[in-house]
Formats: C-alpha cells, sequence, structure tokens
C-alpha cells in the first residue's frame, strides 16, 4: 500500500479558485509572527520553482513515481502555506502519475504551473507589504 | 523533548521546527529518510516526526528500522500523512509508530499529541528505572549493600576472560570473619548484622578502584582483583586484615582470615577456571583458618598441601 492511492478526484485540470493563499489562516497557524510567514514564502520562492523543473523532467522522461513523489512533495509545501488551490493541483497530478497517464499528467502541470504563479504573486505582494 | 523531524520538503521542515521550538522543544531535522535514520540510529530522540513520503527511506520503513534496533531507549515515532485510511494507519501502525498526524499540521493538536508523548514516555522512563532498580536489587546483598553472590559470579567470569584474553594477572581474595558465629551467639543477630556491614564497608573503603567486593555467604566475602599477580595481591590482603582488626570495635575484638588464590598472566592461566580460582582460594583460607587466626595466606604458599 503506499500513500499515494488517493481517493478519486476531479479531472486534472482544476479550478483553482478565488484566494491563492489563505493568508488569515496562514498567520494564524504561524502565532501572527508575520515575519515567520514571510520566510516561509522566502523559502518557497526559492524551493517551489525547483520542484516544478524537477516536475517537467520527470513527466518528460516518463518517470511515474518520480513524478508521483515530487507532486506528492509540492502537495505538502502547498498545504504547510496555507495554499489549498496548489494543493489540488498537485494532487490530481500525483493521481494523473500514478495513473501512468500522460493526457492528465500534462494538464495537471500546467494547473500546477498556473496555480503556482497566482500563489507565487501573492507571496511576493505578501514580501513587497513587509518591506 | 528532543524532536527528530524528517520532512523532505524544505518549507514544511521550517514550519515543523519553528512550531516545536515554540513549543519549547529541541529540534533536529533529516531531510531524507537515510539521513534521517542515520540521526535516530547514533543520537538520542524524545520523538521522531516523520513524513510519510520521502525519496528513498520512506516513514513507515524509518518506523521499521527504528523498532528492530534493540537495547535502545524507547523513541515515540509520529507519522505525518495526508492520508488517513484505515489501510495506512494499520500500515504505519505494523511498522511501528504511535501516533498519526495529518497534513496540513494543526498547531494545538501537535502540541496535544506530543503531550501524548510525553506522558507514555514518562511512563516508559519510570519502568525503566524500576527494572534498573529490581535488576540492581537483584545482584546486591541487602544487608551491606555490596554485590552478593550472584554478580560475584557473573563478574569473575567476566575478570577471567578478560585475563585471559589481555594475558593479565587476576587474582581472588576470600575473606571468613574470625569466631563469627561466637559473636552472634554472643551479643545476638543485629550485633552481628552490624559486624558484616562494617566489614563490608571497611573493604569497599580499602580496596583499589576496579576492585570488586562482594558477599558471598553469611560470614564470607570475597574480592576480586583484577590484573594483579600474586605478590600484589596478598600485599592487599595483607593490609585488608590489619585495617580489620585496627578498627576500634565496640563488644570486642574482631579479625578476620584471608585466602588468595591467582590466575597468572600467563599460558597456564587457561587451564584454570573461575571455580578452580575460588576452591583455590577457598583452601588458602581454610588453611589459615586451621593454623590460627587473623593472618593471610596464599594457595600457591603451599596452604593446600
Amino acid at each position: 500500500m503506499t500513500e499515494s492511492v488517493i481517493s478519486p478526484l476531479p479531472s486534472p485540470g482544476i479550478d483553482p479558485g478565488p484566494a491563492p493563499i489563505d493568508l488569515p489562516d496562514l498567520i494564524e497557524r504561524c502565532g501572527g509572527d508575520r515575519g515567520f510567514v514571510s520566510e516561509l514564502f522566502d523559502l518557497c520562492l526559492t524551493s517551489v520553482p525547483e520542484t516544478l523543473q524537477r516536475l517537467d523532467e520527470t513527466a518528460a522522461s516518463g518517470d511515474w513515481p518520480g513524478l508521483a513523489a515530487e507532486s506528492h512533495g509540492l502537495k505538502g509545501t502547498a498545504r504547510t502555506i496555507a495554499a489549498e488551490g496548489l494543493a489540488l493541483a498537485c494532487e490530481a497530478l500525483e493521481r494523473a502519475a500514478w495513473l501512468a497517464d500522460p493526457e492528465a499528467a500534462q494538464l495537471g502541470l500546467a494547473a500546477v504551473g498556473e496555480t503556482w504563479t497566482r500563489d507565487r504573486a501573492e507571496m511576493i505582494r505578501f514580501q513587497g507589504e513587509m518591506t | 523533548m528532543k524532536v527528530l523531524v524528517a520532512e523532505d520538503q524544505a518549507p514544511t521542515a521550517l514550519f515543523i521546527r519553528r512550531i516545536l521550538e515554540r513549543l519549547g522543544h529541541e529540534v533536529s531535522i533529516a531531510t531524507n529518510g537515510e539521513h534521517a535514520w542515520r540521526l535516530a540510529r547514533d543520537e538520542r530522540f524524545d520523538v521522531v516526526i516523520s513524513d510519510w513520503m520521502m525519496p528513498g527511506l520512506d516513514g513507515p520503513e524509518l518506523c521499521r528500522r527504528i523498532r528492530a534496533q534493540e537495547g535502545k531507549p524507547y523513541m515515540y515515532l509520529i507519522l505525518l500523512t495526508c492520508k488517513h485510511s484505515q489501510g495506512d494507519r494499520l500500515t504505519g501502525l505494523r511498522a511501528g509508530a504511535d501516533d498519526f498526524i495529518v497534513k496540513p499540521l494543526d498547531v494545538e493538536e501537535l502540541e496535544v499529541r506530543l503531550e501524548i508523548a510525553r506522558r507514555f514516555l514518562a511512563v516508559q522512563d519510570e519502568l525503566e528505572r524500576r527494572n534498573r532498580l529490581l535488576s540492581d536489587l537483584a545482584l546486591s546483598d541487602e544487608l551491606t549493600g555490596v554485590s552478593n553472590r550472584r554478580r560475584f559470579r557473573q563478574s569473575l567470569d567476566v575478570h577471567h576472560s578478560q585475563a585471559l584474553r589481555q594475558g593479565v594477572p587476576l587474582s581472588l581474595a576470600m575473606l571468613d570473619v574470625d569466631f563469627f558465629k561466637g559473636y552472634n551467639d554472643t551479643f545476638g543477630h543485629p550485633a552481628g548484622d552490624e559486624l558484616l556491614k562494617v566489614v563490608a564497608r571497611t573493604l569497599v573503603e580499602n580496596v583499589r578502584k576496579g576492585d570488586e567486593v562482594a558477599r558471598i555467604g553469611g560470614e564470607e566475602f570475597a574480592v576480586i582483583l583484577p590484573d594483579t599477580d600474586a605478590r600484589v595481591a596478598l600485599d592487599l590482603a595483607e593490609r585488608l586484615r590489619a585495617t580489620l582488626a585496627r578498627i576500634d570495635w565496640p563488644l570486642r575484638p574482631v579479625t578476620a582470615c584471608l585466602g588468595v588464590s591467582t590466575l597468572p598472566g600467563t599460558s597456564a592461566a587457561s587451564a584454570i577456571e573461575p571455580s578452580t580460582l575460588i576452591d583455590q582460594a577457598d583452601r588458602a583460607l581454610y588453611f589459615c583458618k586451621r593454623t590460627g587466626r587473623d593472618r593471610v595466606g596464599h594457595f600457591l604458599d603451599g596452604p593446600a598441601a
């Protein structure tokens, strides 16, 4: 049994929703420490692009277990920063990887990229407010 | 508590670290399963919080490896998971996990679950402490506090093996209090017990570091003298005898005889078993008893002849 055999989900091309990151929830979980939130965002802005690169590489090479593992990891990161849209996109991509479905994987990659672009903008906006 | 976090995602690892530090815990981060395994194997952690899916070694396998270690203090294992189906829970529990926390991490829930871990570990610590106490009691002489016969035999076997392996001598001194039965009959058992306590304390205070004192019978004591040849052992035994005789005993003078035997640090030693060493020291002791009191003899001096 692997943890990633997940429950049925909608098709990978999901709607990321109106709120990229649930900032009030994240700030509350960080004990109201906006500096801590900023630190988390800094780390995400550095590490997530590297993960996206690996997602592309594993998908291009047909490394389905690798793609599933990378998308699973990014899903965890997304949930940590209350980016539920990104987490759902990652979950859909992970499912596509476990099913070894190239078409669904491409849709999933696109959804992950799209949600990340929005989340990234939100993080940069937040960082700008912090300075 | 000292907490090891196994998490390959840097933002999540940072988040957990800060939360745990805020709760007053000492945190180490492992960035993958193998890294976590090395830390858990080589260091002492109270709690391990591990992500389920990690590159290489995953969370359940990390749990299995930690649980397979023998003789290590108990580590409370918590698996971090996005999933919580019964199948996953059973897999985790069978692997040795104690608890689960579902992502995204809820700070309050984490705090409560760590409190459960603390309670569990406190019970575990108390159990281990009592086991150690029981073990000590089982190997100590109740009256005098020195080693009892069982521990004496275990220690003698260990020292005997070490002496043979290292090619060094090992000596044994057996001590018997002179006229102890008469002392007991005259002054009563409480006085006799007090005498035995003083003898034990005197021996402990006058042997060298590394020597071991045991009470192996009523008024009979033994002193294991590691890395000690016959000449030095006899000197030590003589010093013990003289020290006991010099004590200002409250009821009447008390003396003792000591018989000494030695395992030589040579190839001939392998023929001498621990039981032989005891027998030789006993024979030397009873030779002293037969020829008087308040004296010391070595088996090699011919007392057994």
